[in-house]
């Protein structure tokens, strides 16, 4: 496998701006990108007025007021009182588009994929968001807890066939996915440490959507999980996992992949300083991912449109960049064809990324996607239409309007010859000012350098 | 800039059509003597001053105007545009653009196509020779402002100046301004300005339709429903089969009258109460084929029932239709794809309903009067109380045999119950209890309604199947199917009216006021919603509904009627404004 050998002590050390690598509007560009959904050109130039170092633990520290939660929260119950998940998925777009806690959101939205639970199957709505609100809860917090309380979550159970289990006959899958997929990974357990960690589990089940403890059904004999031996019930299974060495590793190298590069693979030199931290913080996610954003390795080359965007960044970035609002229906809908339908993972394993993002159908849909968003009449660009709001942030020439989107949309300088047609097309063109910076937006985000986060 | 003007020009002229009525000392019934006798189709607004003033100066303006949504609507960049380019041809013309419209559109505004030339035109019959020669010119002096000023072609006809903009002719004649898309039209017109010619008035079926006219009116339009018959074209419309159930249903009989009618008129009124559109064909109940009998009745007088009034009514339907005639007859009605999904719901419905052939048994037993009412839930007090608040419905049947079906029926439904009772279990979805009443000697109800979970027995927001409670109810004659306990029990125990029928085949009537009521139930819904799928903010969200609600709440009623009588069959609409 392809690994990053990297110093671990440059790469963890907090980043301070230098003439190399300075803190300007496309550094802070992509630190809104990775630890959110995109930023404004406005909210881009607030943060090069600060420290990044202050700027990361904003984000962090965001919350979503009281009043903006209940908002979600009407929403929410809207969608569930129709029980159709298709709303729920909506609602999360518009959360995803107006929270003002990126980070929380995105973290979310990791969990979802790490803990990756689909709607196909559970077919329940309100077991679908009571897991969502689980994943927000606990986005930056701890995971050791985090892994319990999924552990019993009814849809996460439900997805794996594991609604019931008897001491008779201890159902292994979700005894199987916690170490392999979950917290571990594997080569860290035994198929023994399967069969024992499934006997822990007996009893657990779900009546009525809810979980239950059957007492009846509890194997209250000795196992021994991965080498801790005892009477040991579920949530002693659960806690023995996450006590494992693996588990910081395991979870410190998705987080790099998540927030740094899809590719290579973090070595274990890279992993261990991060996996000690995270460990110190009684598995606290919080302090780990901060210190990963406030990293050398975060602003160098090393990170710099090393991720493939995902369609959700492709979506909910593109109109975030650009202060913008649509029809959340069809941006969810529009997202699930590009492969990553909220609420609905295509596996257990969540979605791979990466590379796996992007094939010929998918690019073509993805450029199709920007242009029914340009185009759609429920897109607005902080209430105008495109050109408007180009214009009121001062873009008046076509050169103007390369700068201006290559600093919020790109996470690499847009090639010259992509520039030049711009400037053609916009010479050449008798057409009004909407369809020419349509066609000028569309253009730029079929570019391969577009799909790049 | 340009572009604005012209816009302007032409928004000016096109709301022309709400308007004018001076005096009409020798002012003709209709413009049809302009128009070429092969015209199939002819509309006109009769006093456009009138409607304009109606619309213009209605109560309800003022009211929309004081939104604030509308407040917010006129701040913006293009309403303000729309604004200097209105200045700029109130400038030119030197009056106001309320006074442009009265004078451009005095007498009458006219339509018509041509089927001879596949042309549409339209005549403003102005105020004045001198206004007309105006507007034209200044029209003309805007085109060339504007930025396709190359394609504007001038011309002249019988002495006649004209122009052509974008495929659109233009020509002023005396007090006169026409608009036509095809030259051949717009000179056959102008020959009929100055020297006459046969024209659509001369059109026996036109005459007739323009004896038959109520004076009164805002516009009047005439469809020559046989010429276009005659010449191949809609093909559609004429055929015999409309292969599809609901349409067959609702229009059916209406397919059957287009087939052997001669033509069609369309009549509007408007005023400050109320806004109506009616459209009338000649009819003969013997156009209506055999299988088609269903929809008017054997003698093409089937009239819809009176339904029983009940508080908090949001939507009547009334209506004569055979359904189980219609059922049976699905084989003449319908291709071979629609009659498979007959014969499979055929088969699937008799198992539902315990062994009885759907179509003679269980249809067969109603009588052809059918009434359908929707009336609002009040779950004030009501637990659990679901969160979107849906209006009850039922249907309310007359029996044929109530002695025997009764019984029958009663069954049916507790059969019925007890299936979606065990499809539900599997699904892990509430279950239904069922109940019975009787009430007095001759009414009794059979009720089912959802358990609710342990905890939530006192939700307020609970899930959308506590609106339904589905209850059958049976007094007499008469027979209840609702979606709910309630309205079972208010429409089964309703004193029977006399007479027992309306004076139409079908009424339909939505009461505005219980719908802004039952929009306003589900508010936060509407809120969700619109923040979904416009993206906006929950303030915005909130404005939009509350201007929804508002405007609603300015109308009283609206009503759909279609009735056959005096070798005429009507359709009319009419909505109602409140006071």
């Amino acid at each position: 496998m392809n690994q990053l050998m990297i110093d671990p002590a440059w790469a963890w050390t907090q980043y301070k701006p230098s003439p190399d690598v300075p803190w300007d509007l496309p550094t802070a560009a992509h630190l809104h990108r990775r630890a959110g959904f995109g930023a404004t050109r406005q909210q881009l130039e607030n943060a090069v007025a600060r420290q990044p170092t202050d700027v990361v633990a904003d984000l962090l520290a965001a919350t979503e007021p009281e009043t903006y939660k209940s908002q979600i929260n009407s929403l929410i119950k809207a969608a569930l009182a129709t029980g159709n998940v298709k709303r729920l998925s909506a609602q999360w777009v518009y959360r995803m588009l107006t929270t003002p806690a990126q980070l929380q959101e995105k973290m979310t939205l990791f969990w979802h994929g790490h803990f990756a639970t689909s709607a196909d199957k559970v077919a329940d709505a309100e077991l679908m968001q009571q897991q969502n609100d689980l994943l927000r809860e606990y986005a930056l917090g701890d995971f050791s807890q985090l892994l319990l309380e999924i552990s019993r979550d009814p849809a996460m159970l439900i997805y794996l066939d594991s609604v019931s289990n008897r001491k008779a006959h201890p159902n292994e899958n979700y005894a199987r996915e916690i170490m392999e997929l979950f917290a571990l990974g594997e080569g860290n357990y035994s198929e023994q440490d399967i069969r024992e960690l499934a006997r822990c589990f007996t009893g657990w089940e779900i009546k009525r959507k809810k979980f239950r403890f059957n007492r009846y059904q509890h194997d209250d004999g000795i196992k021994t999980v991965l080498g801790t031996s005892g009477k040991l019930a579920g949530e002693d299974g659960v806690a023995i996992v996450a006590a494992q060495d693996a588990a910081p590793r395991f979870i410190v190298r998705k987080l790099i992949q998540f927030f740094v590069m899809d590719e290579p693979v973090a070595a274990d030199e890279l992993v261990e300083p991060l996996a000690i931290q995270l460990r110190a913080d009684n598995m606290q996610v919080a302090p780990t991912v901060q210190r990963i954003l406030a990293s050398n390795l975060f602003f160098s080359t090393h990170a710099r449109a090393r991720k493939v965007r995902s369609p959700v960044e492709v979506g909910v970035g593109f109109l975030r960049s650009l202060a913008a609002s649509t029809d959340a229906y069809q941006l969810a809908d529009s997202l699930e064809q590009l492969g990553q339908g909220l609420y609905y993972p295509p596996s257990v394993k969540g979605w791979d990324g990466g590379r796996t993002w992007i094939n010929s159908s998918t690019l073509l849909s993805r450029a199709n996607l920007i242009r029914r968003l340009v185009d759609g009449g429920k897109t607005r660009f902080d209430k105008q239409s495109l050109d408007e709001y180009l214009k009121a942030g001062g873009v008046d020439s076509s050169k103007e309007l390369i700068d201006y989107l290559e600093t919020s949309l790109f996470a690499v300088p847009i090639p010259a010859a992509a520039k030049d047609r711009i400037v053609d097309l916009d010479a050449s063109s008798g057409r009004d000012a909407q369809r020419r910076v349509a066609d000028a937006v569309h253009i730029l985000c079929t570019l391969p350098e577009f799909q790049l986060a | 800039m340009m572009r604005i003007l012209v816009a302007a020009w032409l928004v000016t002229m096109s709301i022309v059509w709400g308007q004018a009525q001076v005096a009409t000392a020798e002012k003709p019934l209709t413009d049809a003597k302009l128009y070429p006798a092969t015209s199939i189709a002819y509309f006109e607004l009769s006093a456009p001053v009138d409607l304009f003033a109606t619309i213009l100066d209605h109560p309800l303006r003022e009211k929309i105007e004081s939104l604030q949504p509308y407040q917010m609507a006129i701040q913006s960049q293009q309403y303000k545009q729309f604004l200097f380019g209105r200045g700029m041809v109130e400038t030119q013309l030197q009056m106001t653009w309320r006074e442009a419209l009265e004078t451009f559109a005095a007498h009458r505004v006219s339509v018509a196509f041509d089927a001879a030339t596949q042309g549409a035109a339209m005549i403003a019959h102005g105020k004045d020779a001198e206004s007309m020669k105006l507007f034209h010119q200044k029209l003309l002096e805007f085109a060339r402002l504007g930025e396709n000023r190359d394609s504007i072609k001038e011309g002249e006809y019988r002495g006649v100046q004209a122009y052509q903009i974008n495929g659109t002719r233009f020509a002023a004649y005396e007090d006169r301004m026409l608009i036509t898309n095809k030259s051949e039209l717009g000179k056959q017109i102008l020959d009929r300005l100055i020297d006459g010619g046969e024209s659509l008035a001369e059109n026996q079926r036109f005459q007739t339709a323009l004896a038959a006219r109520d004076q009164k009116l805002a516009g009047w339009g005439f469809v020559d429903v046989q010429a276009i018959r005659d010449s191949g074209v809609a093909g559609a419309v004429y055929n015999d089969k409309i292969d599809n159930p609901v349409l067959e249903l609702l229009l059916g009989g209406i397919q059957s009258s287009l087939q052997k009618t001669t033509y069609a008129t369309i009549s509007l009124t408007a005023n400050v109460s109320n806004v109506g559109l009616k459209l009338g064909i000649p009819y003969q109940a013997a156009w209506i084929p055999e299988h088609r009998e269903y929809y008017f009745g054997p003698s093409g007088d089937g009239r819809g029932p009176v339904l029983p009034a009940v508080p908090e009514t949001l939507f009547t339907l009334s209506t004569y239709r055979n359904v189980s005639e219609m059922w049976l007859r699905a084989g003449d009605l319908f291709g071979a794809d629609i009659n498979d999904g007959f014969a499979m719901a055929d088969a699937n419905l008799t198992t539902l309903f315990a062994g009885r052939d759907f179509g003679e048994d269980i249809l067969g037993s109603l009588e052809p009067e059918v009434g359908f009412v929707a009336a609002r839930q009040d779950f004030s007090d009501v637990l659990p109380r679901p969160t979107i608040k849906l209006p009850a419905f039922a249907f309310v049947f007359d029996l044929k045999q109530p002695e025997t079906m009764t019984r029958e029926l009663r069954r049916i439904f507790q059969s019925l119950i007890g299936f979606l009772n065990i499809v539900g279990a599997m699904n892990g979805q509430n279950q239904l209890e069922l109940d019975m009443q009787k009430i007095g000697d001759h009414a009794e109800l059979v009720t089912s309604s959802y358990v609710p979970e342990a905890d939530d027995k006192e939700s307020t927001d609970a899930h959308i199947v506590h609106n339904f409670s589905p209850s059958v109810g049976f007094a007499g004659k008469r027979f209840v199917v609702s979606s709910s306990r309630d309205l079972a029990r208010q429409l089964t125990l309703a004193k029977t009216a006399s007479p027992a029928v309306i004076d139409d085949n079908t009424s339909a009537k939505l009461n505005a006021s219980v719908l802004r009521d039952v929009l306003s139930d589900n508010r936060e819904q509407l809120i969700a919603q619109n923040m979904l799928e416009d993206g906006n903010s929950r303030e915005e969200a909130e404005a939009v509904i509350n201007l929804l609600l508002e405007v609603v709440g300015y109308f009283q009623d609206a009503s759909l009627r279609l009735g056959a009588a005096d070798d005429q069959l009507e359709a009319e609409f009419k909505l109602q404004v409140r006071p």
